[in-house]
């Protein structure tokens, strides 16, 4: 049997009514040009060991 | 509270004159803890467990076989570090209330290097907050004003550190969870570098912005804590790289500060008026004010990869036990499984772009500096605090400087600066240049010798 999650209280729902138009009003402030790519894509490369990363290529 | 016999590096040295005994050590935390029991900074602490440990200390330094400095001295944990003989329940109900079997790797070389795991620390559930108010063990009171808060949400440890329980206690820092309690009790609080120090065994809220560290009674103090805890950990790839702590001597060059003003950096004119006699009074310091624009953006960026790298991480919990969480908690992991994979992407960016904005678009800098809060401990019935012409949330207040260091991975240090008009400690805070975690602690000394609550 599937578990019916709890209903979420008005205040609740509020909260996350306020977080999500807050956090969707300040990013679609102007960026910069050019816009920088996201800064978590450099975060995989960096995961590889040393050696593995500077190994000569095929 | 803090009295200044109560430093780290005052026990070792006594330890290693002869003058006390890890057992005397243990058994005063021990008491003291009882006599502070109202702060409700612990929420597990077995004094037979730290007895055993105290001894078992004893017994090394009488063979001569002593691990480290820290060998002895009682050292608390914040309760969201995995712990092989303590229970590790996040502040929240929806842990079970049994020990983890394993330590974290901090605390581990903790044990390694002979310290004695002093209990674990009262915390705001699942640290998502930074009032310390929302626990499932109560709220942490303030040592200076115990009708004030702590800040959060390494509450415990700073409250246990203030009242000089502990000289030291580990936390971790999402948003600035070690320096807010730290500067709202009036002590010291460093968080690494992003990746200097392991996050392997200590539970997540946010794994890009995550930084585990030490809350201490000194700078010299946070010296002997980092020169055991940071340094490459197997269990954590983002360490991979990382150099142990190595404390660097002092020089005489002038350093540069860069004081940070500007929309969404004001603070109460006390806060101010405290931060700008620190200053003027620092040593070797050549000190220029800059605004940091666009911070509403910023901002919006650190809390858009805090909602959803937190909910990504709790949703298997959320959907089989919704109602363990608090109110407040659920509700920021709800908020979190509405924004899409397109607006993570673009707070990346724009995370992106303040890494850039303080790595070369604020010309030479050796640290940023700000008030740690904008405003003193606030009392505990507060839900708003009103500065710079600004009214806010209490949550939103004490993170109010503190995220950009996370977003961009900086060291940042808090260290007393002042008392307010009520009797309530203000702190300042420095951020240093990514892995100059050294460079940064050496800087905030130039600020010490002015500054002193523990007198």
């Amino acid at each position: 049997m599937t578990m019916q999650p709890d209903p979420l209280t008005p205040e609740q729902t509020a909260m996350i009514k306020a977080t999500l138009a807050r956090i969707r009003g300040a990013l679609a402030t102007a960026p910069t040009r050019p816009a920088p790519e996201p800064a978590h894509l450099f975060l995989p490369v960096s995961l590889f060991p040393v050696e593995v990363r500077d190994a000569p290529k095929d | 509270m803090l009295r200044k016999t109560d430093r780290m590096v005052n026990q070792i040295a006594a330890l290693g004159r002869g003058d006390t005994t890890a057992r005397h050590l243990a058994e005063a935390a021990l008491s003291r803890a009882e006599a502070f029991h109202g702060l409700n900074a612990f929420v597990a602490l077995d004094p037979e467990k730290v007895l055993a440990a105290a001894e078992a200390s004893d017994g090394r330094r009488a063979a001569r076989t002593t691990l480290g400095p820290l060998d002895g001295i009682p050292i608390a944990v914040k309760d969201n570090y995995l712990t092989a003989d303590y229970p590790t329940t996040a502040c929240s109900d929806a842990l079970p209330l049994e020990p983890a079997g394993v330590d974290a790797t901090l605390v581990a070389r903790l044990r390694r290097g002979g310290a004695v795991i002093f209990g674990k620390t009262n915390m705001h559930e699942w640290a998502y907050g930074a009032t310390n108010t929302t626990s499932s063990f109560g709220p942490t009171r303030n040592p200076h004003n115990p009708r004030h808060i702590t800040g959060g949400s390494s509450g415990g440890s700073a409250a246990a550190v203030s009242a000089g329980i502990v000289t030291a206690a580990l936390g971790s820092d999402t948003g600035g969870s070690i320096r807010i309690p730290a500067s709202a009790c009036g002590i010291y609080g460093f968080k690494p570098t992003y990746g200097r120090a392991s996050r392997h065994g200590v539970l997540p809220l946010s794994w890009s912005l995550d930084a585990p560290g030490p809350l201490a009674a000194s700078l010299d103090d946070l010296a002997v804590l980092l020169s055991c805890l940071l340094g490459e950990d197997a269990g954590d790839a983002a360490t991979r790289g990382s150099r142990p702590f190595r404390p660097v001597a002092a020089h005489s060059r002038t350093v540069r500060l860069l004081h940070l003003t500007g929309p969404g950096l004001e603070r109460s004119a006390e806060v101010d008026a405290s931060v700008a006699a620190a200053l003027q009074s620092a040593r070797g310091c050549m000190v220029d004010t800059r605004e940091l624009p666009g911070m509403r953006r910023f901002f919006g960026a650190w809390e858009t990869i805090l909602h959803c790298e937190a909910t990504a991480y709790h949703q298997p919990l959320l959907a089989a036990n919704a109602a363990g969480f608090s109110t407040v908690t659920r509700a920021h992991l709800e908020a979190g499984q509405y924004l899409s994979a397109q607006e993570l992407l673009r707070a990346q960016q724009v995370r992106a772009e303040f890494c850039t904005l303080l790595a070369s678009g604020l010309g030479d800098w050796d640290a940023l500096v700000l008030p740690t809060l904008p405003v003193p401990a606030p009392a505990m019935d507060s839900d708003w605090q009103a500065f710079g012409g600004r009214r806010v949330t209490t949550q939103d207040s004490m993170t109010w400087f503190c995220w950009p260091g996370n977003l961009a991975g900086l060291p940042a240090v808090t260290l007393p600066c002042g008392l307010s008009s009520a009797g309530l400690p203000i702190g300042i805070m420095l951020m240093g240049r990514p892995g100059q975690d050294e460079r940064l602690l050496q800087i905030a000394k130039r600020f010490d010798p002015a500054i002193n609550l523990t007198e």
